[in-house]
C-alpha cells in the first residue's frame, strides 16, 4: 500500500520511497526513509497527508504520498 | 589546538581591538527552517544588522555586530536549510557559507523538537570540518511533546560545546556570548566518530583556505553516498546516546504524541476548514495593506507633501531668475521623498503581518493548503499570500515574496506581482469605466480582475515553460513546525531593518526619476512660458509624449494627452487621473466615477483617435493601464530584490503584453 491509502490515526512502516535520488535523499535527511515509523496525523485538501514522525511533522501532497510505499504496524 | 600566535588568526584580530568590521571574526548561523535562527540573530544583534545580497546572488542575508563575550564580531543569519547537499539557490549560499574558510565559527541552530533534522545537518558540518558551537533551541515545545535533550550529553557526544537558548526571552544568550568567544579562541570541530573510525574534523583550529575559498581537504559539492550513510548512522547514535527514549528513534508503535499542534491542524488542516481559513487570512491581509495601511500612508503623504511641502516652499526663493527652485525642490525632490516615505507604514505592516504568520507556524499550513492551486501554475503554495497583498499594492507584495524560500520562486512570483490590479489602477478604471461604459461600469471593474487573475495564470503557464524550465517540480515534503506564540521585539526589528534598506537602496532611484520627470514637465519646448510655469504640451515631457504617440495609433489611443497619462502611470497609477486632467485642462474629479467635464474631453480625444471607436480605444486602454508596470516604486523594488536585468525583463514583457493586447482589444472592438 502506499501513503495515499493510508488514514489519520495509522501508523505505518516506510517500505519504499519512489522518488529521484536527489529528492529521496531529501527525503532521508527529514526522516523519511524505509524503516522509519510514521504516524499518519492529518488528512489534507485533494489527498494530501501530514505525517508524524517521532516529533516532527511533515505535510506531503498527494502525488507524492502515492509514491511513498509504506506497510501498516498497527492503528493508533 | 589553536591558533594564538598567528597573525591574522581570530584570537590576534580580536585582541588587536579591530578596527574595521571586515576583520572581525565571522560567525555564521545555520540550521533548519523554522528553528528560531532568525530571532536568534535579532536577539544577538538588535539594531546593528542591515540586508545584504550573498555575493553574485539574489539571496538576502542579515549581516550584524554582535558583541560576544570580550569582543565583537560579524554576525550572518544563513537561510534555513536541511541540508548542505543544496537544492535550492538559497540552500547553497548556505552551504558555501559553512564550507568558506573566511567563516572563522559556525554557529549551529538545532531544533530541540527536530533534532533528528538538525543533527544531520551537524553531521554534514562535521564532514566539512568548520569550527562549531551548537545552540539548543524549542526546548519548551520539545518537552511538550514528551522529548528532552541534556545540551551537556550532547556536547560529551558531539566534540563541540553545546548551549540550550531561548531566543525569544534570550535565556541563554550569555552562556552563549562567553561560549562563542571561547570557541573562537580555541576552536572545536563537531566530532563524527563512529563504528568506522574517527571523522575527517579531528584537527582542530581555524584552517587558511586554498585558492577556491573552500576549506582544504573537504568536498565543496555533494556528500558521497558512504559520507552520507556515514552521517545518517552517526546521527542514530547520537540519537540513541542523549534520547533512548524519542519516540522517533525506536519503533514506536505505541503511537504518537498528540500536541497541541496537532490539534489545531486537525481544524486548519481540514478540507472543509483549511480553504475557508486560508480565505480569511488572505481577505485580513489585503485590508491590512488597503483599508488599514490607508490612513497611516495619506497621513505621511500629507505631513511631506503638505505640511513639510509648505515650509520648504516658504523658506526659499520663489521669485526672480531662481524662481523655479521651490518647485525642483518641493514638486521634484521631496515629492519623491514623501513617495518613499508614503511606502514605509505599508511595507512596515505587511512585513509584520507576514513574519507573524510566519513565526507562528501558519505560513507553512497555508502552503500546504494552497499547495495544489500554486502547483498548477508552478509556484510555491506560499506565493499566495505576495500574490494577494499585490491587489492592494505591488510593492510591499514583492517584500512578502521573502518567505520564499527558493531564490528562482521568489523571482518567477516577483516577476508575476505586477499583473495583480493594486489599487491604484482601480481609480483609472472607474473613471474610464464611468465615461465610456456608464450603464455597466461595475462590470468592466469587475472584467479587469478577472483579466488581471488570468495575467497571472497565463503569465506563470508561459514563464515555467520558458524562461523558468529549469526550476524544480519538487515533490512537496514540507516540514510544519509547531505553532507557537510569536516574538514581536525581533520581528519588529527585522521589519525596521528591511523597510530601512527598501528607503535606502529603492528610495533613491524613486527620488532621482521623480526629479527628472519634474525637469522634464518644467523645460519649455514650445511658446515662451518662464521655466516651470510650462502647460505640459508645450514642456519637453509632453513633446516626448508627442513622440510616442503614434505608438498607440494601433490600439486607438494614440494622442500626446494618452501618451503622456499612460507615461505619468511609469511612475504612479495614482497620478494617471490627474495627468488626463491636466492634459484636458480641467480639474480633476473628486471622485472618479463623477468625471465630469472630463468625461466630455475624454469621449471626444478618444472618438478622435480611434476614428469614431471611442469605447474599443477606452477599453484598449483599460487593458494598457493593467498590463504594464504599475509604478516606479514596484520597479525600484524588483531592482533590489532581483537585480536591474531581470527589472528590464519584467518591464519590457509588460509593455509587450500591454501593446499587443491592446491593440488586440481595439482591433476587434472597434469591428464589432
Amino acid at each position: 500500500m502506499n501513503l495515499a491509502q493510508s488514514d489519520p490515526g495509522d501508523v505505518v512502516t516506510v517500505v519504499r520511497v519512489d522518488l529521484d535520488e536527489a529528492m529521496r535523499k531529501r527525503c532521508r535527511e527529514l526522516g523519511l526513509s524505509p524503516g522509519a515509523v510514521v504516524h499518519v496525523t492529518h488528512r489534507g485538501g485533494f489527498g494530501g497527508r501530514v505525517v508524524g514522525i517521532g516529533a516532527d511533522r511533515f505535510a506531503l501532497d498527494a502525488q507524492t504520498c502515492v509514491r511513498v510505499y509504506v506497510s501498516p504496524v498497527g492503528a493508533a | 589546538m589553536s591558533c594564538h600566535d598567528a597573525p591574522g588568526s581570530v584570537p590576534a584580530r580580536r585582541a588587536a581591538g579591530s578596527t574595521s568590521v571586515l576583520d572581525e571574526p565571522r560567525v555564521v548561523l545555520v540550521g533548519n527552517p523554522n528553528v528560531g535562527k532568525s530571532t536568534l540573530f535579532n536577539a544577538l544583534t538588535g539594531a546593528r544588522q542591515r540586508v545584504v545580497n550573498a555575493p553574485g546572488t539574489t539571496v538576502e542575508l542579515q549581516e550584524g555586530r554582535w558583541r560576544a563575550d570580550d569582543g565583537w564580531v560579524r554576525l550572518v543569519d544563513l537561510p534555513g536549510t536541511y541540508s548542505l547537499d543544496a537544492r535550492s539557490p538559497d540552500e547553497q549560499v548556505a552551504a558555501d557559507a559553512v564550507r568558506e574558510a573566511r567563516t572563522d565559527l559556525v554557529v549551529l541552530v538545532a531544533d530541540c523538537a527536530g533534532l533528528a533534522r538538525s543533527l544531520v545537518l551537524a553531521g554534514q558540518v562535521a564532514l566539512v570540518g568548520a569550527p562549531a558551537v551548537v545552540v539548543l533551541t524549542m526546548s519548551d515545545v520539545a518537552r511538550a511533546r514528551g522529548v528532552a535533550v541534556p545540551p551537556d550529553a550532547l556536547a560529551a557526544r558531539l566534540g563541540v560545546p553545546v548551549v540550550a537558548v531561548d531566543p525569544r526571552t534570550g535565556a541563554g544568550v550569555d552562556v552563549l556570548a562567553r561560549t562563542v568567544a571561547a570557541a573562537l579562541e580555541t576552536p572545536h570541530v563537531l566530532r563524527l566518530d563512529d563504528a568506522t573510525g574517527a571523522g575527517p574534523g579531528d584537527a582542530t583550529g581555524a584552517r587558511p583556505g586554498d585558492a577556491t575559498g573552500a576549506r582544504p581537504g573537504h568536498a565543496t559539492g555533494a556528500e558521497p553516498g558512504d559520507a552520507a550513510d556515514r552521517v545518517f548512522a552517526w546521527v542514530a547514535d547520537v540519537l540513541a546516546a542523549v534520547r533512548p527514549t524519542d519516540p522517533g528513534t525506536g519503533p514506536a508503535a505505541d503511537g504518537p504524541v498528540r500536541t497541541w499542534s496537532d490539534r489545531v491542524d486537525r481544524v486548519l488542516l481540514d478540507p472543509r476548514v483549511g480553504l475557508p481559513a486560508l480565505l480569511v487570512v488572505m481577505w485580513a491581509l489585503f485590508q491590512l495593506a488597503t483599508t488599514v495601511a490607508d490612513p497611516l500612508v495619506t497621513g505621511v503623504d500629507a505631513f511631506v507633501n503638505g505640511w513639510l511641502a509648505d515650509v520648504v516652499r516658504g523658506a526659499l526663493p520663489s521669485s526672480g531668475v531662481f524662481g523655479w527652485v521651490p518647485g525642483l525642490v518641493v514638486d521634484g525632490i521631496l515629492a519623491g521623498v514623501g513617495t518613499v516615505l508614503s511606502f514605509v507604514p505599508l511595507l512596515a505592516l505587511v512585513f509584520v503581518a507576514v513574519a507573524l504568520l510566519e513565526d507562528c507556524g501558519y505560513l507553512a499550513r497555508a502552503a500546504f493548503v494552497a499547495d495544489r492551486a500554486m502547483r498548477f501554475i508552478g509556484l510555491d503554495g506560499r506565493a499566495v499570500l505576495p500574490l494577494v497583498v499585490g491587489f492592494g499594492c505591488n510593492v510591499p507584495a514583492l517584500a512578502a515574496t521573502r518567505t520564499l524560500p527558493h531564490a528562482r520562486q521568489r523571482l518567477l512570483t516577483g516577476l508575476l506581482i505586477p499583473f495583480t490590479s493594486c489599487t491604484a489602477r482601480l481609480t483609472v478604471y472607474i473613471l474610464v469605466a464611468a465615461t465610456f461604459f456608464p450603464g455597466h461600469a461595475g462590470t468592466v471593474v469587475f472584467v479587469m480582475y478577472v483579466a488581471s487573475a488570468l495575467l497571472v495564470v497565463l503569465g506563470g503557464l508561459v514563464l515555467r515553460r520558458t524562461l523558468f524550465r529549469d526550476l524544480p517540480r519538487d515533490p512537496l515534503v514540507l516540514a510544519l513546525p509547531a505553532y507557537q506564540r510569536p516574538a514581536l521585539r525581533p520581528i519588529a526589528l527585522s521589519a525596521g531593518v528591511r523597510v530601512l534598506a527598501f528607503v535606502r537602496k529603492a528610495g533613491a532611484i524613486i527620488v532621482a526619476t521623480l526629479t527628472v520627470v519634474w525637469v522634464l514637465m518644467a523645460v519649455p519646448v514650445a511658446g515662451s512660458h518662464r521655466i516651470a510655469e510650462v502647460p505640459v504640451g508645450d514642456s519637453l515631457y509632453g513633446r516626448a509624449a508627442s513622440a510616442i504617440a503614434p505608438v498607440f495609433g494601433p490600439a486607438g489611443f494614440g494622442t500626446w494627452e494618452a501618451s503622456a497619462a499612460l507615461a505619468t502611470g511609469f511612475v504612479a497609477k495614482e497620478v494617471v487621473v490627474g495627468s488626463l486632467a491636466q492634459s484636458a485642462a480641467v480639474a480633476e474629479p473628486a471622485d472618479p466615477s463623477q468625471p465630469g467635464d472630463l468625461a466630455t474631453r475624454l469621449r471626444a480625444t478618444f472618438a478622435a483617435s480611434s476614428g469614431g471607436h471611442g469605447g474599443a480605444a477606452a477599453a484598449a486602454f483599460l487593458w494598457f493601464v493593467l498590463a504594464y508596470s504599475p509604478c516606479l516604486a514596484t520597479l525600484a523594488e524588483q531592482r533590489r530584490l532581483f537585480g536591474l536585468r531581470w527589472t528590464l525583463v519584467g518591464v519590457a514583457a509588460g509593455l509587450t503584453i500591454a501593446w499587443v493586447g491592446a491593440v488586440t482589444v481595439f482591433q476587434v472592438g472597434s469591428r464589432l
